[in-house]
């Protein structure tokens, strides 16, 4: 493969065929496990005595919530890797994970909505956790407006790193100080509305395999992302290079 | 004093914009760098103070490597690019202040030696382009550093203007200084630079680029 | 250095009054909320007086050849860009600090949590300006960074703005919950003035690339 300009192809070169190998079997583990969890969620579990069958949705719910914040985390890692190392792939990694990041936050939010209405009366309520939430859809969305601002990648991938860090310090800021904000100076148990921490075990292990699912939902969708980032960058590039 | 400058080369990930310059410059040398237009010219200006960033090469002062190191090329150069660096809502003296408490002030009378000394209480967006250019080359010229690094200094001047300037050039060559300037006027006795833009023929491979090469020419 | 952001100030001052005048007057005034408002409808306009004025604050030095010449100067570029920021709370955020006794007659606020209005806007807006320019670090030489930065730009004041408010309208008035909303406004604060200049710094440095 010619080595144009700048561009290292050494390492998307590996990870195109890793990525390969990785995709069709992440997809079809994606693909069982979803099925399994939710189809066992929602069929095979007693409903519940409280919530009847809504209850069935944190099996979309959950394991949604728990990507949204996740996938930001590891945007955050992905940055700090690109700013300090400038290694292209964790800057395609992150840009690539952004828009999954929004779908779940979108999803996770939607359905919180849909189950809290029949539930606590009320499809939004501005408490910590769902405030959170609407701060994190507005973070996902300017990052991939910012992406889309500018051209040269290198520079659009420093402007949005810069942007991701900055956003997550904030974010932990903003956690400690609603748990500060609860609490006073001791920290108690932290206050989750939404999140069962008794659930019983009958309910856990299909959970267990939605979140499983999801996760490979997600890295099935962000290695198909990447690798198409990167053969639209080789067009670009060859493009670039018959045009002048 | 030398400045020497080793192979370098600058531009974004899609392709290089500047390649393998190599050029040296002494005390009391004058460079100018020539080329058409579009050639790199004034990117090779800014890659030399910094505003451009390196990907390749060094830029050494006798013997010290300043490669991307903005803070302390500030104190050996003096650049004026093709923006002025003037706040239009502030006073011909208020941005010379400005620059002088940042960058230095001598007791020079360059404000007089420029005709501009009229100017003084006058807001910088009421001065026509050719005096602005004068109150910008009237920041360089007070305080002058060793090597002046000058981007068509002259443009919009008129010919008494563009003599002075030139005569403060050379006079800053004699005293030891030195310069790299991108013009189209002409200044005896000194070394060129040509950028040159050549392309290599495309055959049917994609291996056809785009380069520029520099020719060093006396 | 800082007084070059000053050109605004003023028009900062004057949009700011026009709006909590315009917004007072859509409100109904006989509900019996209308007093609760107050305190919100400040915050969001100072939020906002803020956020339309930080557009140039990078950009013109910019357009004009400034910037460049503020790289190469001797002075650090994160301190430069925390005078910038500074420099626009004392001219932005401080008349509005200032005219809030006269605003708060509008809304008929108590003076208890006048005091805690205004020691909160004192506290929280100069997080507000410095996030403005890492705000305006990341956008100024792109198209369109007019309508970019806010949108980046709101997220990052959520928090400031919650907690602002928050503290003000309760019926509750422990001391002890107000303080612990200031602490945070001011931890807010304190963070971006020691962490924004580096990261904005980042950002125009970006661009030299």
């Amino acid at each position: 493969m010619t080595k144009n300009s700048i561009w290292e192809f050494s390492n998307p070169l590996k990870f195109k065929k890793l990525a390969g190998i990785l995709i069709p079997i992440f997809g079809i583990i994606a693909f069982v496990c979803v099925i399994t969890g939710l189809s066992w969620g929602f069929f095979y579990t007693p409903d519940d005595y409280k919530q009847g069958p809504l209850v069935k949705i944190i099996y979309v719910h959950v394991p949604s919530a728990f990507l949204a914040i996740n996938i930001y985390l590891m945007m955050f890692l992905a940055s700090l890797i690109w700013l300090i190392r400038r290694h292209h792939l964790s800057a395609l990694a992150a840009k690539a994970a952004a828009p999954v990041g929004l779908a779940m936050t979108f999803i996770a939010i939607v359905s919180g909505a849909f189950w809290g209405k029949p539930t606590w009366g009320t499809y939004w309520v501005w408490d910590p956790r769902l405030t959170a939430f609407a701060i994190l859809t507005l973070f996902y969305i300017g990052y991939i407006i910012l992406w889309t601002a500018e051209d040269e990648p290198d520079k659009a991938a420093d402007l949005t790193s810069i942007l991701c860090l900055v956003g997550s310090v904030f974010a932990l800021l903003s956690r400690y100080a609603v748990l500060f904000w609860n609490q006073g100076l001791h920290q108690g148990a932290s206050l989750s509305l939404d999140k069962e921490k008794n659930v019983a075990d009958v309910f856990y292990q299909p959970l267990l395999f939605s979140i499983i699912g999801f996760v490979f939902l997600f890295l099935f969708l962000l290695l198909i992302r990447m690798r198409t980032e990167i053969w639209t960058r080789q067009i670009n590039a060859i493009q670039q290079k018959l045009g002048k | 004093m030398i400045l020497k400058i080793t192979d370098l080369g600058c531009g974004y990930s899609s392709g290089f914009s500047l390649r393998g310059i190599s050029l040296n410059l002494n005390s009391g040398e004058m460079l100018i760098l020539k080329g058409k237009n579009g050639v790199g010219k004034t990117t090779l200006l800014r890659a030399i103070i910094g505003l451009i960033a390196i990907n390749a090469g060094r830029i050494t002062i006798d013997g010290v490597d300043v490669t991307n190191k903005l803070d302390v090329k500030g104190e050996i150069f003096s650049y004026l690019g093709h923006l002025n660096g003037l706040k239009s809502h502030l006073t011909v003296s208020e941005n010379l202040k400005l620059w002088f408490d940042i960058f230095g002030e001598s007791n020079s009378n360059v404000l007089e030696e420029f005709g501009i000394n009229n100017l003084i209480n006058k807001k910088v967006s009421e001065c026509s382009s050719g005096q602005k250019r004068m109150i910008a080359l009237a920041r360089v010229f007070n305080c002058p550093k060793r090597v002046l690094l000058l981007d068509e200094p002259m443009v919009g001047l008129d010919d008494t203007n563009k003599k002075k300037i030139q005569n403060k050039i050379e006079e800053h060559i004699k005293l030891g200084g030195s310069a790299i300037l991108v013009s189209h006027r002409h200044f005896p006795s000194n070394k060129t630079f040509s950028l040159k833009s050549s392309t290599i023929p495309t055959s049917s491979s994609l291996n056809g680029e785009k380069d520029l090469l520099a020719n060093f020419m006396v | 250095m800082s007084f070059t952001a000053n050109g605004t100030a003023i028009l900062g001052l004057v949009f700011f009054i026009t709006v909590i005048f315009v917004s007072a007057l859509g409100f109904d005034i006989n509900s019996t909320d209308f007093n609760l408002i107050g305190p919100s409808l400040i915050w969001v306009t100072a939020l906002l007086s803020v956020l339309l004025s930080a557009k140039n604050l990078i950009q013109d030095d910019f357009r004009d050849g400034s910037l460049d010449l503020l790289l190469i100067s001797p002075i650090p570029l994160e301190l430069v860009l925390a005078l910038k920021a500074f420099a626009h709370w004392i001219s932005i955020s401080l008349p509005i600090i200032l005219i809030c006794p006269v605003i708060s007659v509008l809304f008929t606020i108590p003076f208890d949590n006048l005091i805690i209005l205004i020691i909160g806007l004192f506290l929280g807006t100069p997080a507000l300006s410095f996030i403005a320019i890492l705000g305006a670090s990341l956008t100024f030489s792109l198209r369109r960074s007019s309508i970019l930065m806010p949108i980046l730009i709101m997220p990052f004041y959520i928090p400031t703005l919650v907690f602002g408010v928050k503290i003000v309208n309760f019926t509750e008035n422990t001391n002890e919950y107000h303080i612990n909303g200031l602490l945070i406004l001011l931890a807010i604060t304190l963070l971006s003035m020691s962490v924004l200049p580096f990261a904005a710094a980042m950002g125009v440095k970006s661009c030299l690339k």
